[in-house]
C-alpha cells in the first residue's frame, strides 16, 4: 500500500540528518501479540495501546507501532533500552486516519534539535510495514497511512 | 558452572531458542543477542516476557536494560560512555564484557553487551534475592 499524497503540506527529508529504518514481519507480530497481549502496557502507552485493542488487525497496529518506535530508536544511535525506553518514544495514531505523530519522553528530547524538521514513514505490504524516521531536530511531519 | 546456574542457562536457551526461532545447539553462554542471534527489538520484548514468565519474576524498569543511564548527561556525552558511566553500569550489569566495551565506549555498542550469559548472570543473582 503506497502512502497517499497528503493534502498538508509535506516536508522533505533534512539533505543531512538522522535516518533509522526498521521492519517488523506480521507474523512475528502476531505471535508476539498471542503471547503477550497482557503485556502491552509495559511498553506501550495508553494511547497506543488502545489503538492496537481497537485494530481489526492488531498484530498489524502493532507491528506498526514496534516499527515505528524502533525508527526511531535507530535514528537516536540508541541501543535497545528496555520497556520503559519504547515507552518514552510515543506514536500517535487513529485507525484509518492518515497521520503519526511521536514525541519524546524526558532524557531523550535533548537529543534532537528542536529546530528542523523530522518526518516518520511507514510503508505496509501484505507481509510487514516498514517503517522510517528521518530527523535533524524536534519539529513533527508525517507521511503515509495504514 | 554451578548446577543452579546450570539450570538457568538451560532455560534461557531454551526461551531465547522459542523467541528467535534459532536451534539450541547454536546457543550458548557468549552469543550476543544481536550480532550471532539476530535479535531485534520485538524480540528482546519478548524475551523478557518469557523470562518473567519461566522465572515466575518482574523484571523492574531499568534492572536489565539501563535506560534511564543513557539518558543521563553524567554518562553519556557525545554518544559515548563516561567513567562514570561505565562504572555505574559496571555495578549496574555486572555480568558484561566492560572490558571489550571500555576499548570502543560508545552507545550504540551497548546492544553488542547483551549475551546470554549476561542475562543468566542477571538471573542467578535475582533468583538467589528472591525469597522461595
Amino acid at each position: 500500500m503506497s502512502a497517499p499524497r497528503s493534502s498538508r503540506r509535506r516536508q522533505a527529508c533534512p539533505a543531512s540528518g538522522v535516518l533509522g529504518v526498521d521492519l517488523v514481519e506480521f507474523e512475528r507480530a502476531g505471535e508476539f501479540y498471542r503471547s503477550n497481549k497482557n503485556c502491552l502496557g509495559d511498553f506501550l502507552s495508553r494511547s497506543e495501546k488502545r489503538f492496537v485493542d481497537g485494530s481489526s488487525r492488531p498484530h498489524e497496529a502493532l507491528a506498526l507501532l514496534l516499527a515505528a518506535k524502533e525508527a526511531v530508536f535507530k535514528a537516536l544511535d540508541l541501543p535497545w533500552m528496555g520497556t520503559e525506553g519504547f515507552k518514552a518514544i510515543r506514536i500517535g495514531m487513529r485507525p484509518g486516519a492518515l497521520k503519526a505523530s511521536f514525541r519524546l519522553g524526558a532524557g531523550l528530547s535533548g537529543r534532537l534539535d528542536r529546530k528542523v524538521p523530522r518526518v516518520l514513514f511507514f510503508k505496509k505490504t501484505n507481509r510487514f510495514v516498514v517503517a522510517a524516521f528521518a530527523a535533524k531536530s524536534h519539529e513533527m511531519e508525517t507521511a503515509g497511512s495504514f | 558452572m554451578s548446577q543452579e546456574k546450570d539450570e538457568i542457562l538451560k532455560n534461557v536457551i531454551t526461551v531465547i531458542s522459542q523467541a528467535l526461532k534459532v536451534d539450541v545447539s547454536k546457543i550458548h553462554s557468549n552469543c550476543s543477542l544481536i550480532k550471532d542471534l539476530g535479535a531485534e527489538s520485538i524480540d528482546f520484548l519478548d524475551i523478557v516476557f518469557r523470562l518473567e514468565k519461566v522465572f515466575k519474576i518482574k523484571i523492574p524498569k531499568g534492572e536489565l536494560f539501563p535506560e534511564k543511564l543513557l539518558t543521563d548527561a553524567r554518562f553519556v556525552k557525545a554518544g559515548q560512555v563516561t567513567t562514570e558511566g561505565l562504572a555505574e553500569l559496571k555495578n549496574r550489569i555486572p555480568g558484561a564484557d566492560w572490558e571489550a566495551f571500555g576499548r570502543d565506549p560508545q552507545v550504540s555498542n551497548l546492544g553488542n553487551l547483551f549475551t546470554v550469559g549476561m542475562i543468566v548472570e542477571y538471573l542467578s543473582k535475582k533468583l538467589a534475592t528472591v525469597s522461595p
